[in-house]
């Protein structure tokens, strides 16, 4: 048999295999600026968590470049403008690091930048993405220490109150009382009649009585002696009978303790009750500091908002250290699976921007100028050795009107991250005060926000300084409570917010917020509300006081009363026994007085 | 068969079937088979996708293999190969497994329809139309010597 002398190659397939090649590369000639285009999009999109819209893509294969047209990132926060649109931007990649899969951008130019332009249509929300989740944790926040202006809608009326037994403490605590007082009644006459007091004292009365009728010459030496040894051991029963007298008085005394204490609790609970009353006819609350973050926190906290949202996008892509990374992989027909990223010292990082710049001067209806740097962003802060920085500045007649620098720092284990916001001179945005039928229209003023963030912990602040704040009032509103915050208001000739939140990403520690409207609303809503309040505590007092009173008046008198009638039992059989105990003394002593030496007393 | 079962277990677009193509193309092996091959794998390895998941996240966290990945994740045009992702790396190591049992059984497979069925197929109306067209020259260019 002839041994197989197939060949192992096929060199005529080499030309299929020429064109087949050919023809991906024609391919990707055709799609590869589209299919780019569309997958910075959704990458972008996902890494933002808000909508990212790319115009065009194209891929500049000979200089290793590539320029990306029409740009626009919708605002996280608010969907129906855009945070930037930038018409151009132009991209020079290092060729050499491509070979690796990484992107190593030296040098990024920017073509026309605007910022919070109006979208055509709303961006659609990214599920899931980083601004919804932002957004979850600031509401959070909102609910625990943004609260609604509570005093506002109870200032001018003072709702009806009816009580009834059961919704009282103190009436709980009367009848307990009672039910207390009752028991230790029964508990001290079980144990005055478990004593036998009754039948000692009668037995010591006759023996008594005996005694003193004994004639000791008819009786005899013994006779007598055995009448003298009845009395001395009556005498030791009374004598015993004092000492367990004296334990029952201790525990009777512990018992009306329990009373007197019992007596405390109802006034307690009465004094509870009141409060309660009063919270249910919604009484105002007008503490300073809850003036503040009422009408100002929820403003504060949609600008703190902005400052968690970048902080944690940029603790989340710019991860500190060098361990591996797990990244979901690219989204294809089948299973995404997930990508571990692998850095390397005195290697490139994944992604790395070098450097970008942007100056562009506006038309001469603008008449601004912007001005954009972005240095060391990267996957892998650590292989780039060197803070990220992000700085943005638009000058208006040679005046910063708003500015922008970022420092991040994940070049060691603990990210460090500062952020300063400025927005000067410009039209700040409306706000509404919650609570009221109140928006406030700061007008031409300055607004800053600075932010730091050290690991997990994070300290903002935020201010608010509009010399010129007008107030828009909803006239449909009858509220007093909102005539007299007009009132305040309109007095005030500026506003001045000054805003802090401290604490870490999961949870938020410190909230305050302070502005000069909180201590003139104040003074003035309690001179307001002042007299309505007094009328409102009152009239709890008084329905608790007309529910309760029978039944506090009961139980304490009848404690009171138990308490006397413990005590006196207890001194009256006292007095009892010691009287019987030295009147047969003293018989005996009569009687043996003569023949206390024959029978040994 | 094996080669085209590499098509179909692993994902299609990745730079490692540019290699497994062209040894299809250039080793003296059968292309129909191939096709074959990547047809009969392509929903096998849809469903297999949470196990290639699974294979390929626990390579990739073997701290002794580290360094392996380290150094393939920084090399240049290797670190093209995508192996850093759980399921075209599973998915590989599962097809590697495979080889061998996929080439026994489907070389049993062939000379079992040698035997059977193949002389009916070769003799119906359908396969002398399709021999007699312009696409079997084409084939014939890639049809084992």
């Amino acid at each position: 048999m002839m041994p197989d002398r197939r060949p192992w190659f096929r060199w005529k397939a080499l030309a299929p295999l020429a064109l087949f090649f050919a023809f991906v590369a024609v391919l990707w000639g055709l799609f590869a600026d589209s299919v780019l285009r569309r997958s910075l999009q959704e990458a972008a999109t996902q890494v933002l968590g808000t909508q990212v819209d790319i115009g065009w893509v194209h891929i500049h294969e000979r200089r290793a470049g590539v320029e990306i047209g029409e740009l626009a990132v919708a605002d996280p926060f608010d969907p129906t403008r855009n945070l930037i649109e930038i018409d151009r931007i132009r991209l020079v990649l290092d060729p050499r690091p491509l070979l690796e899969k990484k992107i190593v951008i030296t040098d990024l130019a920017f073509e026309r930048i605007e910022l919070f332009a109006a979208r055509e249509k709303p961006a659609t929300p990214v599920e899931g993405g980083l601004a919804a989740r932002t957004s979850t944790m600031v509401d959070q926040w909102r609910d625990r220490f943004g609260e609604p202006f509570l005093g506002m809608s109870a200032v001018d009326s003072i709702r009806t109150l009816v009580l009834d037994p059961s919704q009282l403490a103190s009436v709980a605590a009367a009848e307990r009382l009672m039910r207390q007082t009752d028991s230790l009644g029964v508990l001290a006459a079980d144990g005055l009649a478990a004593l036998g007091l009754d039948s000692l004292v009668a037995e010591g009365v006759a023996l008594a009585e005996r005694v003193a009728r004994a004639d000791p010459g008819r009786l005899g030496l013994s006779g007598t002696r055995a009448l003298v040894g009845d009395a001395r051991s009556v005498v030791n029963r009374l004598e015993a009978a004092e000492e367990a007298l004296a334990r029952a008085e201790t525990a009777a005394m512990v018992g009306v303790r329990m009373l007197t204490d019992g007596i405390e609790d109802v006034e307690r609970a009465r004094t509870a009750d009141y409060r309660r009353a009063e919270s249910m006819l919604g009484l105002p609350d007008l503490d300073l500091p809850s003036v503040g973050g009422a009408l100002f926190g929820q403003v504060s906290l949609s600008y703190v908002q902005r400052a968690v949202y970048w902080a944690e996008l940029a603790r989340r892509y710019l991860p500190p250290g060098l361990r591996p990374r797990v990244v979901p992989g690219p989204k294809r027909l089948r299973a995404a699976g997930t990508d571990v990223r692998f850095p390397k010292e005195d290697h490139v990082p994944s992604f790395h921007l070098v450097r970008g710049e942007a100056s562009e001067v506006g038309g001469d209806t603008a008449g601004f100028r912007h001005r954009l740097t972005v240095t060391n962003i990267s996957s892998e802060p650590a292989l780039v050795g060197e803070p990220a920085i992000v700085a943005f500045s638009r000058l208006t007649a040679g005046t910063e009107t708003l500015g922008l620098d970022a420092v991040m720092d994940h070049t060691g284990l603990t990210a460090r991250d500062s952020l300063d916001f400025r927005w000067v001179g410009v039209a700040l945005p409306a706000f509404a005060l919650p609570g009221t039928p109140i928006t406030a229209q700061p007008g031409a003023g300055r607004v800053r926000l600075a932010a730091s963030v050290a690991g997990d912990r994070f300290f903002a602040s935020w201010t608010l300084e509009a010399p010129e704040v007008t107030w828009l009032v909803d006239s449909a509103s009858a509220n007093p409570a909102a005539a007299v915050l007009r009132r305040v208001l309109s007095g005030l000739t500026g506003l001045h917010i000054v805003a802090e939140v401290a604490g870490s990403f999961d949870a938020i520690d410190e909230f305050s917020v302070r502005s000069n409207v909180d201590d003139a609303l104040a003074r003035q809503m309690k001179a307001l509300a002042g007299e309505l309040l007094a009328t409102g505590q009152e009239r709890a007092r008084a329905e608790v006081d007309r529910v309760s009173r029978p039944y506090l008046e009961s139980a304490t008198s009848r404690a009171a009363d138990e308490s006397v009638t413990i005590r006196q039992a207890v001194r009256e059989w006292q007095a009892r026994l010691a009287e019987v105990r030295s009147r047969l003394e003293e018989e005996v002593r009569k009687k043996t007085g003569v023949l206390g030496g024959l029978i040994g007393m | 068969m094996t080669l085209g079962a590499a098509l179909g277990l692993t994902p299609l677009l990745s730079p490692h079937n540019l290699v497994v193509v062209s040894a299809i193309a250039l080793l003296n092996v059968s292309v129909g088979g191939a096709v074959i091959g990547m047809l009969l794998f392509t929903p096998v390895g849809f469903l297999l996708d949470p196990v290639f998941d699974y294979v390929g996240a626990t390579l990739l966290g073997l701290p002794w293999l580290r360094g392996l990945w380290t150094a393939v994740y920084n090399t240049p045009i290797l670190a093209l190969s995508n192996f850093n992702n759980t399921i075209v790396l599973g998915s590989v190591v599962c097809w590697a497994i495979l080889a061998f049992p996929i080439y026994v059984a489907s070389r049993a497979g062939v000379v079992r329809y040698r035997s059977t069925v193949g002389a009916k197929v070769r003799n119906s109306r359908y396969y002398k139309a399709i021999a007699a067209s312009r696409l079997m020259t084409v084939y014939r260019l890639l049809r084992p010597e």
